[in-house]
């Protein structure tokens, strides 16, 4: 060990690092205090960037090929055909996937068993940017890969339509299962326990929303629950607008109001358990 | 180290931050039933290294979790680099360092990776990084494995990265958790070595142990915590006067006994009159310890 060598930079600096920042170049900088998360989380990702790709797109894409290769007819547009009806499902099925589950593991694992994520309550920020950091984080990798899902499907499908709308109603559906995510973590005692609340109810709610077949042929109660939760107004906006071009307002409200209630909630379980 | 050369800290950063580096007052911390910290007051002061020491589930940890910001105290208040822990986290973040006890570095990272996400969550400007830790990397003697990924490393060097990592934001105050646990002595030492550098460069450090020897040797000032209360605080010389500077050790049927004095002939005097093997020794840290709390270090230390 090199003993000699203390930075002699700390000696003139020890004590005012950043601390020594002007406080309105730290005013200006907190609308910000979220992008170092991004980017930290960028450098955890840019390791196994690969394997998240896989583990994520596996699913969709196999849905999609057995379904094509089942009922496929090649000259079948979207809009007339199931695998048009299912393409939009499975893109959201890749969204959640990939915004949720990956968080949700992420959190879970570093609050409960690696005790990484001291390392990031350390970090000089607000709660709110914390929680923003890895939601935009998450939502981001799981936008990706909803887009490659998408994009694969035009490889089984044709005559999609892309309008920008239809790229901000995936983002909100990322960001709103990244929400939940981090909500599911703050209360999980372990990986076990968020295991079950994906088993119990995120898993079947990716297959009970609208994703393979419309809600309407679900037993009455059944379809009425449906709409009361968070992916289904999403599923059927995303279709609309990749099938049509044109959105639902209501439907984008809703899965919007889905979004800041899921924030809201995440963020108040954050607060409570860094306040234990 | 001897006492005399155990000079609080070089202060390089006097004019900046206060006297009072750190200060508890009739703190309280209860986890349900249970009360993991009770009561404690203490004040560290700036350029000092200030010793935790006490058996396992002391409240050790729970302290200095309260300073650090990561743990909100039942009652109390907590003081770090002049400001009030409650109501300023962001400000005590910015300033303070951690080495927390259980290696919590991203594993599938390099080292050096390690430091730059520490940098990035702590906004060091771009220009300073990469100066900051290549110098950092060669004061804990890691350059020539910085590349490699953090699940390569063995204990100490994962150790020596955690001390790295917290100074990458140049902060005054260090907290160390316990940070020679399952190390092997040289290890240790050198650990120690980098303690008492980062301290002589002015830097304030409060460490948790429940090795005697460590707070003994590095230690300007200790607190004995034991049940979440402080119930010793003094230097190490101070704290073995408190029971008399010499021991007579001896072995009787009710284990070994242990009897102090202040003067070397009254101890040397009572040894002889007892009609069994004694050892007549300097007083040390683990007899304060062990009179204090009752019970032997090394169980609990095994626990």
């Amino acid at each position: 060990m090199k003993q000699e060598n203390w930075p002699q930079s700390k000696l003139e600096t020890i004590g005012a690092g950043p601390a020594g920042i002007s406080a309105a170049r730290r005013m200006a900088g907190s609308c910000l205090d979220w992008l170092p998360i991004v980017l930290a989380m960028g450098l955890v990702w840019r390791r196994r960037w690969w394997r998240f790709f896989i583990g994520g797109i596996n699913r969709p894409l196999i849905f999609l090929a057995i379904f094509a290769w089942n009922l496929g007819d090649p000259a079948a547009t979207a809009t007339d055909s199931y695998l048009g009806f299912l393409a939009p499902g499975m893109v959201v099925m890749a969204a959640v996937s990939a915004g949720y589950s990956d968080l949700v593991n992420w959190f879970t694992l570093r609050r409960t068993y690696f005790r990484v994520l001291d390392e990031y309550l350390l970090a000089p920020i607000s709660n709110a940017s914390l929680l923003i950091g890895q939601v935009l984080g998450a939502a981001a990798k799981g936008f990706v890969l909803a887009l490659l899902v998408f994009l694969a499907a035009h490889f089984f499908v044709h005559g999609f339509f892309m309008p920008p709308l239809f790229f901000v109603q995936l983002f909100v559906v990322c960001l709103t299962f990244a929400c939940l995510a981090v909500a599911v973590a703050m209360v999980a005692g372990g990986d076990k326990d968020t295991l079950m609340f994906t088993s119990l109810i995120v898993f079947p709610m990716t297959f009970f929303c609208g994703t393979f077949f419309p809600v309407e042929q679900l037993p009455g109660p059944l379809a009425s629950l449906s709409w009361g939760l968070p992916l289904t107004a999403s599923v059927y906006n995303l279709r609309a607008l990749a099938l049509t071009g044109a959105g639902h307002l209501g439907w984008f409200l809703q899965s919007l109001g889905w979004l800041i209630a899921l924030y809201l909630l995440a963020y108040f379980l954050l607060k409570l358990r860094r306040e234990d | 180290m001897e006492e005399s050369s155990k000079n609080a800290g070089a202060g390089t950063c006097s004019q900046k931050y206060p006297a009072v580096m750190m200060e508890l007052k009739n703190v309280y911390k209860n986890y349900g039933g249970i009360t993991a910290v009770a009561g404690v007051s203490f004040q560290v002061m700036q350029g000092e290294i200030f010793g935790l020491l006490g058996p396992n589930g002391a409240g050790k940890t729970t302290t200095i979790r309260m300073l650090n910001t990561l743990t909100r105290p039942t009652t109390g208040e907590l003081y770090v680099a002049g400001y009030q822990v409650a109501g300023n986290q962001v400000e005590v973040k910015r300033r303070i360092g951690v080495v927390p006890q259980q290696n919590n570095l991203e594993k599938e990272l390099t080292g050096r990776e390690n430091l730059i996400l520490h940098a990035l969550l702590h906004k060091v400007p771009r220009s300073e990084r990469e100066k900051t830790i290549k110098e950092l990397l060669d004061y804990v003697g890691l350059s020539s494995r910085a590349d490699e990924r953090v699940q390569n490393y063995s204990g100490g060097m994962a150790r020596r990265l955690l001390i790295a990592r917290a100074l990458v934001h140049h902060p005054p105050v260090l907290f160390l958790d316990e940070p020679t646990i399952g190390l092997d002595p040289q290890t240790r030492r050198k650990i120690w070595d980098l303690i008492q550098l980062m301290n002589r460069d002015g830097m304030t450090v409060l460490l948790t142990t429940h090795y005697i020897e460590e707070a003994d040797s590095l230690c300007h000032r200790v607190g004995i915590i034991d049940h979440g209360r402080l119930i010793a605080l003094g230097t190490p010389a101070e704290l073995k006067e408190s029971l008399g500077k010499y021991c007579v050790e001896f072995l009787n049927k009710q284990g070994t006994e242990r009897c102090f004095f202040h003067s070397r002939s009254e101890a040397r005097d009572y040894a002889q009159e007892k009609d069994c093997d004694t050892v007549v020794r300097r007083t040390n840290l683990e007899d304060v310890f062990v009179e204090l709390t009752g019970r032997e270090a090394r169980e609990l230390a095994a626990k």
